[in-house]
């Protein structure tokens, strides 16, 4: 794991933002309305809130440990093994959720693209691309993201931007209202969306400056968040709340209502897929580099490319486990609130712990003397 | 197998290597040259001097002036003096005895010394305008295949003692010298020893063309991409010395390569440069532009017509549709036949006599274009695609990287008729997944996009007005970032 350290602050945001915008865009809205019907852009801003939280915490912890993975410090602050059963937790968590995004992206598109091609073959061809990708370093692992970060955001702007053709600010009121239990879960759901970004606790050790970490880490979040939010916003806006809440992917339903000025093509809906893809493809990339370098931190090995093959059917079969697409989604919503425990709480104890340990280090110290 | 074989071609190499190290002398001399009709040999018998030299390697001129004229006015005691001159090089080792004759020196034998004496001095061609590399304005020079020459050149552009030239012999058989330029006060040391260890390090038996060379140092031997930048054009390459990079020139080819080199500059023209800055912004925009539609023109055209005919306006839908009803083959194969067609003519045009390369503009403008067509054979919006298509490819300026992006195309095209356009997206990110993991001399192949530098993108993405290109690229990674004072 000797990668240079060479991540710039940039190269972090992007990291964030490319890991957050993902598959989850396309139901977003309607986990959202779901939750909290014309409540939606409040739940959304919650859910992220309490993501940043989350995020802050990792950061936090990252930057007093500025040489480790979240595998080496768990290991300095909860001792060995208690911290390995921790790890081997949340990798498999993460490997089950890199199989979940894939099928969730493989569910789109034998629904909306290829309907005669099996979703095992595209699920499959897109975990191969991971893989592949992901026997690069960390160093490349950002440039990638880097690369493809204006590509990821410039469809979800324009889209947004278009509908407001069709926008009805009507729809958005009232600001409040819907069960405050439901909102509550509602926007742990949509943390659990933004849980991808858990990766930094990998990237943090590989960046040039690990203090300016705490800065791009909000920038990113900052910036994801906005266009969640932004998206939220408009598929409500044009849809109204009931209409969004019939709706699977109310993200390529916007994306169906607009067409480009000057008619140079009919539909932006296929352009607007295929552009997601790639924002898949940038998360679930994220997640796959994240259970080989963990894994890899685990087991104390010098490189992480023996698992980029390996990894391959394990999360093959996690991604196979839901049977239909409600089963999935009902999966999904569980695994990424459960996760939650995993990406905001452990790291939380975490940060306790050493906090307290280094007080009574001090202390120990000074008593000492 | 391999291991056994390598230590075979060692052994091989060593012997060869091991050429019996002579002692000087005329015999061995001409006994080394046997059966080399080009050998001349001459005796002086009075002054007791004899001298060889190979004919079609010297200048008639320097035999006379280094060869003939001194012996031809002096008695026998005087050739001891003549031969302490400083441009006769006494020699005791038969190897580079030679080796120097073969780079076209004499070997002028006196009593057991031995002397060489640089009369080297074939035939050049005169300095031409380049055939790739064309510009309206600026300046019309290009290399040519003589190194003295091309160096030359370079010199008269950069008047700077900082300005090195390296040599390096390359190739077991050919010893063809290689030289590498570089600004030593501005140029990266590391770099400058990186590209002399390489170009030391390569094993062959002969290099013919800097393209060629390239291949053996770059660091991804098995891309599709061109990985050093090579021109034929001495402007582009001082101004790449002076950005901090090093010019590599081979003998015998009239191209230089240049390390480091980013991918965006492969669509870099020089003549951005005379241009204004606008005007060159935007050839930069139209380039970069000509490079999205030649990599994805016609596998979206694929992507759409096999997967995704929602994407296409209404009013064109019924003359596509119209067009098409007549092909009987499915989009992917109509559109690889018809830019296998393209590659035809164009691999027989760049091969033609130009006399006769006008008739295939004929064939293939008219019969290819209009009578496939009328045949049924393809849709004429597919001829449109592929011929827009081609042309941007060769908006391209640098002719390989064109070529590489061309070979790309027909991948994605085929991606397109299998998936549509999700194959294309993937198709793209394999393509980018590889140039990410592409490194140049240890820097990322893709500055300025990934790491973001800003300051080169106002050179590399558009063209910014003079007062504002103040740094030195930062893939260079000069010892000097400033080309122009500070303010």
């Amino acid at each position: 794991m000797d990668t240079p350290k060479k991540i710039s602050e940039i190269q972090t945001a992007a990291v964030v933002i490319s890991s957050i915008i993902g598959v989850g865009v396309l139901p977003l809205p309607l986990f959202a309305v779901k939750a909290g019907n014309t409540a939606a852009p409040i739940v959304t801003l919650i859910g992220i809130t309490i993501s940043l939280f989350a995020l802050l915490i990792i950061t936090k912890l990252g930057m007093t440990h500025p040489t480790k993975t979240i595998i080496g410090y768990s290991e300095e602050i909860l001792g060995k093994w208690l911290a390995r059963f921790c790890n081997i937790i949340v990798i498999l968590f993460f490997a089950l959720l890199t199989g979940l995004g894939a099928r969730e992206f493989g569910a789109v598109v034998i629904t909306a693209i290829l309907r005669e091609t099996p979703i095992e073959v595209t699920v499959i061809v897109m975990l191969l691309l991971a893989a592949i990708t992901s026997r690069n370093d960390l160093n490349i692992f950002a440039y990638i993201h880097t690369f493809y970060l204006p590509v990821i955001l410039s469809p979800v702007v324009i889209i947004v931007v278009l509908s407001l053709k069709n926008a009805n600010f009507l729809y958005l009121q009232p600001l409040l209202g819907g069960d405050m239990g439901d909102m509550f879960k509602g926007s742990l759901t949509i943390a659990a969306l933004c849980q991808w970004s858990f990766v930094l606790t990998i990237i943090i050790p590989s960046m040039l400056q690990p203090k300016r970490a705490m800065k791009a880490c909000t920038a990113g979040l900052l910036i994801a968040g906005v266009i969640l939010f932004m998206l939220v916003v408009a598929s409500l806006a044009v849809f109204g709340a009931e209409e969004t809440k019939k709706l699977l992917w109310p993200t390529l339903e916007l994306a169906r209502t607009t067409s480009l000025p000057g008619n140079i093509l009919q539909r932006l809906d296929v352009v607007f897929l295929a552009v997601w893809v790639t924002a898949v493809f940038t998360t679930l990339f994220s997640g796959y580099t994240f259970t080989c370098y963990a894994l890899t931190g685990i087991f104390r090995l010098s490189d992480h490319k023996i698992f980029s093959f390996s990894l391959l059917p394990i999360i093959f079969l996690f991604s196979m486990l839901p049977g239909n697409l409600l089963q999935m989604y009902k999966t999904i919503e569980v695994v990424g609130r459960m996760g939650l425990i995993l990406t905001i709480v452990y790291p939380c104890l975490l940060l306790v712990i050493d906090v307290i340990r280094r007080k009574r280090g001090k202390r120990s110290a000074a008593a000492k003397t | 197998m391999g291991f056994f074989r390598k230590r075979y071609k060692k052994a091989l190499l060593t012997k060869e290597n091991q050429e019996t190290q002579e002692s000087v002398s005329l015999e061995n001399t001409i006994n080394q040259f046997r059966e080399c009709s080009d050998l001349v040999h001459n005796a002086l018998p009075e002054l007791q001097v004899e001298y060889l030299y190979i004919e079609n390697l010297v200048n008639e001129q320097k035999v006379k002036e280094y060869l003939v004229e001194p012996f031809d006015t002096i008695k026998f005691p005087d050739v001891s003096l003549i031969l302490t001159e400083k441009r006769y090089k006494k020699t005791a080792d038969s190897r580079s005895l030679y080796k120097g004759i073969l780079n076209g020196e004499a070997a002028i034998f006196f009593k057991d010394e031995a002397y060489l004496v640089n009369l080297f001095g074939p035939e050049t061609r005169p300095v031409n305008e380049s055939g790739t590399e064309t510009v309206i304005t600026g300046p019309h020079e290009s290399f040519n295949e003589s190194a003295g020459q091309n160096i030359s050149l370079l010199r008269r552009r950069i008047k700077s003692s900082h300005l090195k030239v390296y040599k390096v012999s390359v190739g077991k058989v050919t010893l063809t010298d290689v030289y590498l330029l570089y600004l030593e006060n501005v140029a990266n040391k590391d770099f400058v020893e990186k590209v002399k260890q390489r170009v030391e390090s390569v094993e062959t038996d002969g290099i013919f063309e800097s393209t060629m060379l390239v291949q053996m140092i770059e660091e991804n031997p098995y891309s599709f991409f061109p990985q050093f930048l090579t021109t034929e054009r001495p402007d582009t390459a001082s101004s790449k010395i002076l950005e901090g990079k090093i010019v590599g020139i081979t003998d015998g080819s009239p191209s230089a390569f240049i390390a480091p080199t980013s991918f965006f500059e492969f669509f870099n023209s020089p003549e951005d440069y005379y241009q204004r800055w606008a005007v060159a912004t935007a050839l930069r925009i139209l380039r970069y532009s000509a490079f999205f539609i030649t990599v994805f023109f016609t596998a979206f055209y694929v992507a759409v017509i096999t997967f995704h005919y929602e994407m296409i306006p209404r009013t064109l839908l019924s003359t596509l549709l119209e067009s098409r009803s007549r092909v009987p083959f499915p989009p992917l194969i109509e559109a690889l036949v018809m830019e296998f067609t393209i590659e035809l003519l164009r691999e027989a045009g760049a091969r033609l006599p130009t006399k006769i390369g006008q008739t295939i503009g004929i064939v293939g403008g008219i019969v290819i274009g209009q009578s496939a067509v009328q045949a049924g054979f393809t849709s004429n919006i597919l001829i449109i695609a592929v011929a827009i298509s081609a042309i941007a490819s060769f908006v391209i300026p640098n002719y390989i990287m064109s070529a590489s992006i061309r070979l790309v195309r027909f991948g994605l095209i085929i991606l397109a008729g299998i998936w549509g356009n999700y194959g294309i997206i993937l198709g793209i990110g394999l393509v980018l997944v590889h140039l990410s993991g592409m490194t140049n001399l240890g820097s990322s192949y893709l500055i300025p996009i990934a790491p973001i530098s800003t300051a080169d993108m106002k050179d590399i993405l558009i063209r910014a007005p003079f007062s504002k290109l103040k740094t030195r690229p930062y893939q260079a990674q000069t010892r000097n970032p400033y080309r122009q004072k500070k303010k």
